[in-house]
């Protein structure tokens, strides 16, 4: 083997699946064409809406290492259920049925797609709902028991007001945000995302902008948009989704 | 490979010398900073994986909270150590396959230092909240280009030691691996940052970018630095030519030909093309060929040599690093099997692939390879078998109990809890605390075996070690001389013998 043939050789094996793999689908994927939500002629296109703090929210996600144990990706049911676990892939209802696999809009606004490492959390991409869900049982609002849980995860006492139930959280192993909190004097009313222990007469915690931030980014997650009718793989609830 | 059967010349002797004594500085330099790395990497592991089931441990403080300690840990271990590790093994390999010393001792250990300013600053930015988020990218920006710029310093006098070489045309088909990691190393690193952290792609490749990355480093720097290094010190240390050439430029071809394609099987299941996850899934179970190719190779050139195998510890830790390459080679089919992903994907299982890949296969390779390097370049002989016999034996029962127990067991029973949706979630984590636990225990084995190895090597690098012309093998037989046979300054003995 000389040099020679050693370079060829190199670059036309590392090359050829850097082009096919690498360069063509990253240009191809950099360009997707729009759809139309049906094939009748006057359908509007897809577009996905997200509102919130989605970006700078993400980036917060990112540097604290959320990825390492929550993912943000439902598979297709060959590869795994979580479609049919409970509020992960949508919600699923005696009025709807929205629960679909990730499709490759969901992630707009965001410059990497966190589809996790592990599952030693649950699967975020329909956290806004399940928000909604434990706020609505424990008398808070869902951005209240985002706060909540980021300062302490296994909070055993996620509860507001007198009717609200209490959640054991106790099994949870998740990492607690305490550096995106800070303690505050109390002026007037005082905040209304403040946690509700460790406040004293004068001061509460309070959650920092991160906290803030990442609270927005996080009930933004609600990955069950209705997708045009070429893309649709339950084609039984397009309907329902759509009156949603 | 260098296998002269007859005995070397003076000519020779004095050349090695020359060329060991030329590289002495950059050489211990990269091991020593590569050790402490592991030391930092390990430490981190340990408080990353205690917190996945004692979430409380050494209080909730930011720094060491999972989601920054454990990017820590891991990119420590791979630029801190693997990098370095590699480095030294790679120009000192080079250069004496080459026969030629280095003339450029002072830019190799600029380029030195600064690389591990870069993994520095990288580290600490990782543990203050600046991290990326991107898997073994997690460094902040700005260091990706400085990293790159120490490696082109270090690289590019391995690819001028190969072109000045002396001697016949032909090279030894570990130069021919040194140099294959060489170009490649750049080509996807710099792939991978561009499209990642620097090019408008769409989030989804980006994220399908960096599996790739991580497999082909692991596939086309890690690997093929292993497997050099095993070449050459199997080859060397029984006296014997590799069992066969052409095993060994097929394994090299092959894994060239199939080892970038690999890797996007990371992302299976996110909607990216089809046919990049089904290939990225296909080129990992077809990269076993190659491997395995080469380890057999290594292992025939071994056999029917027990004896040196289980006196000189270069040749013990070599041939454990390649049993580990196998391992790794068998665990890549079963994990990139589309029917395994399903459990597999969101598992500890990938964790335990990095880890058998990073130490249980490279990091033996490496020590095998320090083993043998060090007490040429210092002079000095290792001081005791003892604390090599612990290194060994701990980094294997880590590395096995991480292998058999948390990927294998763990992974298949975590992700089965996972698919088991009419469970309720809490149920998924108490089914994966047994296994993060042995985590925990494996990661103390491999940082109890690697305290070890460091006090022993920083002991060299002060040129402590004996001053004796027998090098420290792990028989266990007495004399009356000491184990070692008799003691003097090597210097000495060997212009004696000339």
């Amino acid at each position: 083997m000389t040099l020679k043939s050693f370079l060829i050789g190199m670059f036309a094996s590392f090359g050829l699946a850097w082009l096919c793999m690498i360069a063509i689908p990253t240009a191809k994927m950099a360009s997707l064409p729009p759809v139309k939500m049906s094939g009748e002629e006057d359908a509007e296109f897809y577009q996905r809406k997200t509102t919130g703090r989605v970006l700078n929210g993400a980036q917060i996600y990112a540097a604290n290492g959320c990825y390492t144990c929550h993912s943000q990706l439902i598979r297709p049911t060959y590869l795994g259920s979580q479609i049919f676990r409970k509020d992960v892939a949508g919600v699923s209802n005696a009025d709807a049925d929205t629960r679909r696999e990730t499709h490759y809009d969901d992630y707009r606004g965001e410059e990497y797609a966190q589809l996790g490492l592990t599952r030693m959390g649950p699967d975020l991409s329909n956290y806004g709902y399940r928000a909604e869900a434990y706020a609505a049982r424990t008398g808070m609002t869902a951005e209240q028991w985002t706060v909540a849980h980021l300062y302490n995860p296994r909070n055993e006492e996620l509860q507001l007001g007198e009717q609200g139930e209490e959640i054991d959280m106790s099994w949870s192993n998740c990492p607690s945000q305490l550096q995106m909190f800070e303690d505050k004097d109390l002026v007037g009313q005082g905040d209304s995302l403040a946690i509700n222990i460790n406040t004293t007469a004068m001061t509460q915690v309070v959650p920092r902008e991160q906290a803030r931030v990442l609270t927005d980014y996080l009930l933004t997650l609600k990955r069950d948009s209705a997708l045009p009718e070429s893309m649709n793989n339950a084609p039984q609830n397009a309907g329902a989704a759509a009156t949603k | 490979m260098s296998t002269q059967s007859n005995a070397p010349t003076t000519e020779d002797i004095e050349l090695r010398s020359e060329i060991d004594r030329s590289l002495r500085h950059p050489v211990m330099f990269f091991f020593t900073s590569g050790a402490a790395w592991l030391a930092v990497s390990l430490i981190l592991g340990i408080i990353a994986s205690i917190k996945t089931h004692n979430p409380a441990f050494l209080g909730e403080g930011s720094f060491i909270q999972y989601g920054r300690a454990f990017p820590a840990h891991i990119n420590a271990l791979v630029y801190g150590w693997g990098a370095q590790a590699a480095f030294g093994v790679m120009i000192w390999l080079m250069a004496r396959l080459s026969r030629q010393p280095s003339r450029n001792a002072g830019t190799l250990l600029v380029a030195g230092h600064v690389w591990n300013l870069a993994v520095i600053l990288g580290t600490v930015g990782i543990l203050s909240g600046h991290g990326t988020g991107k898997h073994w990218m997690e460094f902040p920006t700005f260091v990706w280009p400085v990293l790159l710029a120490s490696y082109a310093a270090i690289a590019i006098w391995v690819v001028i030691s190969f072109r000045v070489r002396r001697g016949d045309d032909a090279a030894y088909i570990s130069q021919w691996y040194i140099l294959a990691a060489c170009i490649w190393f750049p080509w996807i690193f710099l792939t991978a940052n561009l499209y990642v952290n620097v090019f408008d792609v769409h989030p989804l490749m980006a994220a399908a970018i960096n599996g790739w990355y991580r497999q082909a480093l692991v596939l086309l720097f890690f690997v093929p630095i292993g497997i050099a290094s095993a070449y050459y010190i199997t080859a060397k240390i029984t006296a014997r030519a590799v069992y066969n050439y052409s095993y060994s430029a097929g394994g090299f071809w092959a894994l060239a030909i199939i080892a970038p394609w690999a890797g996007f099987h990371a992302v299976m299941g996110s909607p990216i093309p089809m046919f990049l996850q089904y290939t990225g899934a296909a080129a990992s179970m077809l990269a076993a060929v190659p491997l395995i190719f080469a380890g057999v190779n290594v292992l025939k050139t071994t056999a029917s040599n027990s004896e040196a195998l289980a006196h000189s510890p270069s040749l013990r830790f070599t041939v454990a690093g390649i049993f580990g390459m196998i391992a790794l080679a068998i665990l890549g089919v079963i994990l990139a099997h589309p029917d395994a992903i399903r459990y597999s994907q969101f598992s500890l299982a990938g964790y335990g692939y990095d880890i058998l890949a990073l130490y249980g296969f490279f990091s033996m390779c490496m020590f095998g390879a320090i083993y043998f390097i060090v007490p040429r370049v210092t002079r000095r002989e290792w001081l005791s078998r003892r604390l090599i016999r612990t290194h060994f034996w701990f980094s294997v029962y880590g590395v096995l109990l991480i292998l058999l127990f948390c990927t294998l067991l763990g992974s298949f029973q975590q992700g089965a809890a996972q698919e088991n949706f009419n469970q309720p979630w809490k149920q998924a984590v108490n089914s994966t605390y047994p296994y993060a636990v042995g985590t925990t225990f494996a990661w103390v084995a491999i940082l109890w075996a690697n305290i070890f190895f460091f006090i022993h090597l920083t002991l060299m690098w002060l040129r402590l070690g004996r001053r004796s012309s027998h090098p420290t093998l792990l028989n266990r037989d007495h004399s009356a001389l000491g184990p070692h046979g008799a003691e003097g300054d090597i210097d000495e003995l060997e212009s004696a013998q000339a």
